[in-house]
């Protein structure tokens, strides 16, 4: 990222700061100021956006590192994120407390993301894609009969620090949290060593291993960290819900988690949250419309309901992938970009 | 052992639809190392067409074919020249999602049109079969399946091994500058390409959903084509026509005698299992090239 002129970097920490200057700080606080106080400011239907948003988010900052920086594509993410989802019900179900079902959840993602992501070690590209479209049907088959997954599981709402999580409020405020750590954890990920490498193994894998760089091992990492996230984020899924259900986790799921990288830019964890925002605010924005739309054309009401949000995320991937394929991300570069060097053009 | 033989023969029967959709993989694939992930959609969708003109328009059956091989073709072509031909050569994610999300694009235009219901097709063979002995009874759409699949897999072959498009198609498969150089049209052997495939996708979609009934998740078809694609090797046609009955079997095998034991569902994946297996042990599939890679 490109920062005014005349200022200097002097010592390593300042080099490697994520917020740097006392303007980027501002904005970071403003924003997360601005986050803690949302729910005073929005009726409760957007409040239940912003914390689908949040798990959304969690899901797909996961998915970012194995497809976005690894460059290893996952079309099995939903199914990870129900693995998690599932065994963290299980585990709350038995009494554990909601800390400790955290990692739980997480490692059991993490593991069938570890066991489904070995055709990685010897495919890749189109392969891979299609083996992890096969772990999709095979993870939820495990699902479906070993867990119970055509009934669900219904979970109570677990208790943090002496506090029950039971209102929309509340889980917001535990998703906040957890998106805050998730990003910085990310964040700091990716500018660290494992970072670097999983950059290295996406650009191009066999050179990657003649730099000394072990692909195996960060191939397998990229897909254990992004499979933890994906399963704290069905954990948390379930816990609002109240339920956790195979419905949810659906292969069209895992297309539009990829779909918000694509959108949003991959390779970067800004892109993450534009691509999230921007394909979940699409949607909603479609559900809003739809009854508008099924009142003028009372015949196809209930059709286009079910469509309409399909039709409009499927057009606008295909829009970005042929007109915009750096994503959101990287228009957002440039309008900053642009704004820096005002009243100039370069 | 009488049922296991019909396992056996409905396997095969399946199986050989699936190997019809895969080879339409293939061709793509070879001409243009794009993989078409919304070929699933493509073939419940020529079985929705066929269902709008002799259901819905109550035309006859002959003009239901031609009207939805036209369609279907129309289609193709519009797909791969605004949609896919910038796309060549792009990074394989890009192509991969791109196909996918016209895949949905595809879903939602079905959703939209036809509704989410189960609807079926005029049945278009008669009832029972023929019975061999007291062994095994061959159904009649089965061994209609038979017939069709090893005809239009027949047609393709000589197609692709003897006529001067099937040629042309082998050289662009080979090294697409040679091609040129040879004064071979590349982009129209690209969309006879994917013609065929789109035509032969709906040719198997058609035919399965006779006896299955048309529903929008039947893309799951698709996607077991896909995988004897994979498992054969994405290089080898003979492949494909070899491992679509075999995985077919497996399939039936699998909801005969293990589907009871595990209570259902298992039978959905096993072909996936299969996959993943072979992936592991021989990435390039079981009769594919192995490729070298360099810096």
């Amino acid at each position: 990222m490109r920062r005014r002129h005349g200022l200097f970097n002097v010592s390593y920490k300042q080099e490697i700061a994520i917020i740097r200057t006392r303007f980027e700080w501002t904005i970071f606080l403003t924003f997360l100021l601005l986050m803690a106080i949302l729910p005073e400011l929005i009726s409760l239907g957007w409040l239940d956006f912003f914390i689908k948003v949040g798990i959304t988010l969690l899901v797909v900052l996961g998915l970012n590192l194995i497809t976005g920086y690894c460059g290893q594509i996952s079309l099995g993410h939903a199914a990870f994120m129900g693995m998690g989802g599932f065994i963290g019900a299980i585990f709350l179900d038995l009494g554990l407390p909601f800390i400790a079902v955290v990692p739980i959840a997480g490692l059991a993602a993490g593991i069938s993301g570890l066991i489904f992501g070995l055709p990685a070690l010897r495919v890749k590209g189109l392969y891979l894609a299609f083996s992890t479209l096969a772990a999709h049907y095979i993870i939820m088959f495990v699902i479906v009969r070993l867990m119970g997954g055509t009934h669900g599981h219904l979970v109570n709402p677990p208790v943090i620090f002496g506090i029950t999580i039971d209102s929309d409020l509340r889980i917001y405020y535990l998703i906040f949290v957890m998106v805050t750590l998730g990003t910085f954890v990310a964040k700091n990920i990716v500018r660290g060593k494992a970072g670097r490498a999983f950059i290295a193994v996406r650009d191009h894998d066999i050179a990657a291993n003649t730099l000394g760089i072990n692909i195996y091992y960060y191939k397998l990492l990229a897909f254990f960290i992004g499979c933890f996230y994906a399963g704290v984020g069905g954990l948390l899924q379930v816990v609002y819900f109240g339920w956790a259900s195979v419905e949810n986790y659906t292969l069209w799921n895992a297309i539009w988690y990829l779909g918000m990288i694509i959108v949003g830019g991959m390779g970067t964890v800004v892109g993450a949250f534009f691509g999230t925002f921007f394909i979940m605010g699409l949607e909603q924005l479609s559900c809003l419309l739809a009854p508008t739309v099924g009142k003028t054309f009372s015949a196809l009401a209930g059709t286009v309901l079910g469509a309409l949000p399909i039709l409009v995320f499927s057009l606008v991937i295909m829009m970005f992938i042929m007109f915009e394929p750096k994503g959101l991300a990287y228009r957002w570069e440039i309008i900053k970009e642009s704004f820096r060097l005002f009243p100039f053009n370069y | 052992m009488n049922e296991a033989i019909n396992y056996l023969i409905t396997g095969a029967a399946n199986g050989f639809i699936y190997s019809m959709i895969a080879i339409g993989f293939i061709l793509i694939f070879k001409c243009s190392k794009i993989f078409n992930f919304a070929q699933a959609e493509m073939t419940i969708l020529g079985a929705y067409i066929m269902f709008a003109i002799t259901i819905q328009l109550k035309l006859s059956f002959i003009f239901g074919i031609l009207i939805t091989i036209g369609i279907i073709i129309i289609l193709a072509l519009t797909i791969e020249r605004v949609l896919l031909r910038p796309l060549i050569g792009q990074p394989i994610l890009s192509i991969i999602i791109l196909t996918l999300g016209l895949g949905g694009f595809i879903k939602g235009c079905i959703i939209l049109i036809w509704g989410t219901k189960m609807l079926s097709l005029p049945p278009l063979f008669p009832k029972g079969g023929v019975h061999l002995g007291k062994i095994a009874t061959l159904s009649y759409p089965h061994i209609f399946f038979f017939l069709v699949c090893s005809s239009l897999i027949l047609l393709l072959g000589i197609y692709y091994h003897y006529s001067r498009g099937g040629l042309a198609m082998r050289v662009t498969a080979d090294d697409t500058i040679v091609a040129r150089l040879l004064g071979i049209k590349v982009t129209r052997v690209l969309a006879m390409a994917w013609v065929i495939a789109s035509l032969v996708g709906a040719a198997g979609g058609i035919l399965l959903t006779t006896v299955t009934g048309i529903h929008y998740t039947a893309v799951e078809v698709g996607f077991k084509s896909m995988a004897v694609a994979l498992v054969g090797g994405l290089e080898s046609l003979a492949g494909v026509i070899v491992i679509g009955p075999f995985l077919g079997i497996v399939e039936t095998l699998v909801a005969g005698y293990l589907d009871p034991l595990v209570g259902g569902g298992l039978s959905e994946v096993a072909s996936f299992f299969v996959l993943l297996i072979v992936l592991i042990f021989r990435p390039h599939g079981i009769f594919g090239w192995k490729t070298i890679e360099r810096i």
